[in-house]
């Protein structure tokens, strides 16, 4: 079809301010921190579902692929416009419904950031628990899509647990609604729709409304910063905190070289040298001081060298003992920029996304540590270390053109430790565009190649002309 | 970054360190009102870039450019640490010496 | 449909040059409020208003001509017709009601008034009171700023003043850091006045128990950080300050600084952040003409929006 035509029947069905077809805002809304730009014939703005509903009956009937957007912060090229149709952007959907304490849940469209859905949530003293880094850019549809973790994830695990209830709109010829799940803790109706579009990646259907569980923000938590001369020291202070059946609230880490920009470049105030490890715990406040000692005894028997303690949020905050670790990805950003020759050219700044069994921690860090070497490619590592969930960082100039094979080689060694260890490539990113190849080698390796026949017949029954976000994951 | 000093290069320069993250838009009181990408400080971070990066440049990115607060709010939030307030600033310049017309700089 | 943005910014630049402000008035208007006060004209250190808070009340009714043109689509016949925004504002600024001005010119008699109640002396140029060029600087007029930078310093400088003390926070944020990188021999010493007033130890005259929330600007907060002084200055009056939704660094902008670009988009900045002030309280205090002029418009009937020194000269001076 000829694009005017197409933007001016969807113009009917939006409105005129709710389309746009400006080839500036067409770049805008066809690139995402994957580095991935894509093309688009439209960007749409919906602000219903029964708009949803109709955008995708047309699309269906003309066979115009739609690409349903957050806010782009993915890295893995999942929100990418493959190739042509139509950016389908829930900016305009971002209204919370319903608040409902008693009955734990929020009902909220999709277009709202985390971030300010906590805001909200923080005055009746609940909170949604899922906080990936992105938290202040993520969408609670991007996030559902995803399967967003975060660093409460050692406590919360990902968004899987906290969806009680969808409405989606599937790519059939009439734009179906349909309701999956339901308002209750418990629910037993048939096979788990929430669960499978929960990390589909926006390829099976569209989110236009979702019912999340909340959770109080907990009474008391208290928080202790360490750093540590060996990285061995401080894997094995993880295994002896998590052996001792201490329920985790958060467990993090940084390694030396991001510590050292840290100290450098960062007005922070703690100090220290060598890898940095930060451990929450929700306590009630009575027990406080208790657990605290047992954590610090637990990291001095591992030779921590300097440590800080907090005794409650506030203290950590004001302490600094966050701020540290919530830089890792910034902090990546800025060694890597310091090493850029071409002032025009852009530095490809790659987090991964591996996650293995936490007894196989110290495996896993000795093996990245190795391929560090043999590539000759920089890399930090920092991540959840609470959930095994590591995220190795390397980077390469984009005009860099000798390099930037070894650095392709280098990232697809890395997924595979994941895989190999009986851990993931794919923790809380997703596939997307980037690590397609690498799904399929991690079912080979699983000999289970048949689970992927599976899915892909799944997303025929959902999408049978598929035009939802065509080209990712598969 | 007053006045002449200002080129596509420090523009270049400072811009490509934006990896699209998002974190900046949050506190953006015009992106707030027009709930679009393009009235947000990502927006308007890329508009520069592809105006001088790419060659693409309408008037909607003029519009975008001009409607900017420079209140800084964003400033406080890239990871980067682009001042971006202050480059949007300077970019009008950049556009008024020029008469509107950004210059693309062919890789 | 592009803004007439290029015709905006032309007359801007037309009116900074003709008359050394952004809208065209007469030179009494900006001096007017200090007449029966008695401020010396020589002194080394001036109250130095970079004429906003006197040109505030104008700027409002041409926003609200600018508002209903765009809002009739009118903006690109006036563009394609050759049609003369300026000609307008000529036209409204006759039609600007006394009260609003009197307001304003009350706000800096009662600076003036706390000012006079610390150790600093100081004086006022009146005809000699001139425009910073903030606007000039915020739209990337970089070039014009320069020309009119240079002539307000060589005046100021011919006149012997040494330390400007300031009122308002795009005055402050030009005179003390844009002036200081523009100008290589700048040399002025440049105070605010809340500034001035926090670092005084003023005794307050009387207590006044009050709730009100407080909407920081964004250059005092997050270019200056004068956000302690403010606060400190309203407690020890009694004063009892609800904190709003995003306040100090965070704050958020009352919409003000693209009144002229884009009043409707303008507008719904400041409807935004009036939900956000007038939920926490209906006292809200301002420290900026522009936020007060942003704010007042969209404001309910049963919310006040005030001058911050208006609370001080209750609570400091008799």
């Amino acid at each position: 079809m000829n694009k005017n035509d197409v933007v001016r029947d969807l113009r009917k069905i939006v409105g005129s301010g709710n389309i746009e077809d400006d080839e500036l805002i067409l770049k805008l809304y066809t690139r995402s921190a994957s580095n991935i730009d894509g093309s688009a014939i439209a960007v749409v703005f919906p602000r219903s579902s029964e708009e949803v509903s109709n955008i995708v009956r047309y699309c269906y009937k003309n066979d115009i692929k739609i690409y349903p957007q957050g806010s782009a912060s993915e890295l893995v090229g999942s929100s990418t416009p493959y190739s042509d149709g139509i950016v389908l952007s829930f900016e305009k959907m971002n209204k919370v419904k319903e608040v409902s304490i008693l009955d734990s849940y929020v009902i909220t469209e999709p277009g709202i950031r985390l971030f300010e859905l906590n805001q909200l949530l923080a005055k009746y003293g609940y909170m949604f628990p899922v906080d990936p880094a992105s938290v202040k850019s993520a969408s609670v549809g991007g996030a559902i899509n995803n399967d967003s973790g975060g660093m409460m994830g050692a406590r919360y695990g990902t968004v899987k647990n906290w969806v009680l209830e969808l409405e989606l709109v599937i790519p059939d010829e009439h734009g179906t609604i349909l309701r999956v799940g339901s308002k209750t803790m418990k629910y037993r109706g048939g096979y788990d729709l929430v669960r499978l579009i929960v990390g589909s990646e926006g390829t099976l259907a569209i989110t236009t409304s979702a019912t999340l569980r909340i959770t109080p923000i907990p009474e008391n938590i208290v928080t202790i910063g360490g750093f540590f001369q060996d990285m061995r020291d401080l894997m094995e202070t993880v295994i002896d905190v998590k052996t001792k059946g201490i329920e985790l609230f958060v467990m993090e880490f940084i390694d030396d070289k991001t510590v050292e920009s840290a100290c450098r470049t960062m007005n922070l105030k703690i100090k220290g040298e060598g890898h940095y490890l930060l451990t929450s715990i929700a306590v009630a406040r009575e027990a406080s001081e208790r657990v605290l000692s047992t954590l610090e005894s637990l990291y001095r028997s591992h030779n921590v060298v300097q440590l800080y303690k907090a005794r409650s949020q506030e203290e950590a905050e004001k302490m600094g003992l966050l701020d540290i670790r919530r830089a890792l990805y910034p902090l990546a950003m800025k060694i890597a920029h310091e090493s850029r020759r071409d002032p025009r050219s852009k530095m490809f700044v790659e987090m991964e996304d591996i996650s293995v069994p936490p007894s196989k921690l110290i495996e896993a860090v000795n093996r990245l540590r190795s391929l560090e070497a043999s590539f000759g490619i920089p890399m930090v590592i920092g991540g959840h270390v609470g959930d095994g969930n590591i995220h190795p960082i390397v980077w390469v100039e984009e005009t860099d053109r000798d390099k930037l094979k070894t650095f392709y080689e280098m990232i697809k060694e890395i997924r595979r430790i994941g895989t190999e260890l009986g851990g993931t490539f794919s923790s809380e990113h997703g596939v997307g565009i980037k690590k397609k190849e690498r799904l399929v080698e991690e079912f080979e390796f699983k000999k289970s190649l048949k689970s992927l026949e599976v899915m892909k017949e799944v997303k025929k029954i959902f999408d049978p002309k598929g035009i939802l976000n065509p080209g990712k994951m598969f | 970054m007053f006045g002449e000093r200002i080129s596509e290069e420090v523009f270049m320069r400072e811009l490509l360190k934006c990896s699209f993250c998002g974190f900046c838009e949050w506190v953006c009181p015009t992106l707030k009102a027009e709930e679009s990408r393009l009235y947000g400080p990502r927006g308007r971070v890329n508009i520069i870039i592809f105006a001088i990066k790419d060659g693409v440049w309408t008037d909607l990115g003029l519009r975008s450019i001009f409607n900017c607060l420079v209140c800084g709010a964003c400033n406080t939030q890239c990871p980067a640490g682009i001042k971006i307030s202050e480059y949007i600033r300077s970019f009008r310049y950049y556009l008024i010496s020029r008469e509107f017309r950004p210059c693309f700089i062919a890789k | 449909m592009a803004p007439p943005i290029k015709e905006i910014l032309r007359i801007i630049v037309e009116n900074v040059i003709r008359v050394g402000m952004p809208i065209p008035v007469s030179r009494r208007v900006v001096f007017k409020w200090a007449e029966g006060l008695g401020l010396k004209k020589n002194s080394e250190t001036i109250l130095f208003t970079g004429t906003l808070y006197q040109l505030v009340p104008y700027i409002t009714s041409i926003v609200g001509r600018l508002e209903s043109i765009e809002k009739s689509k009118l903006s690109s016949l006036l563009m394609s017709f050759g049609a003369k925004l300026s000609g307008i504002a000529d036209r409204l600024l006759v039609r600007t009601p006394r009260g609003e001005i009197e307001r304003q010119y009350e706000v800096l008699r009662r600076i003036v008034a706390l000012l006079k109640k610390t150790d600093t002396r100081f004086g006022y140029l009146y005809e000699d009171d001139m425009y910073s060029g903030a606007l000039l600087y915020d739209m990337g007029l970089d070039n014009y700023f320069r020309e009119h930078a240079e002539k307000v310093y060589d005046r100021l400088k011919d006149l012997g003043v040494e330390t400007l003390i300031t009122v308002d926070p795009h005055t402050t944020y030009i005179m003390k850091e844009v002036y200081r990188e523009v100008l290589p021999r700048y040399s002025l010493k440049v105070k605010n006045y809340l500034e001035v007033l926090s670092s005084s130890d003023l005794t307050p005259y009387r207590i006044i128990r009050k709730d009100v929330t407080i909407h920081d600007p964004c250059y005092y907060a997050r270019y200056l950080k004068i956000v302690e002084e403010p606060r400190k200055l309203l407690r020890s009056g009694g004063i009892n300050i609800i904190e709003a939704n995003r306040v100090r660094e965070l704050t958020f902008c009352c919409g003000g600084p693209i009144e002229s670009i884009s009043p409707t988009l303008s507008r719904s900045v400041a409807l935004m952040r009036m939900d956000e002030l007038s939920t926490s309280c209906k006292n809200i205090v301002v420290m900026c003409p522009i936020c007060y002029a942003n704010l007042s418009r969209v404001k309910a009937v049963d919310t006040n929006v005030d001058d911050i020194s208006n609370y001080l000269y209750s609570i400091y001076c008799e």
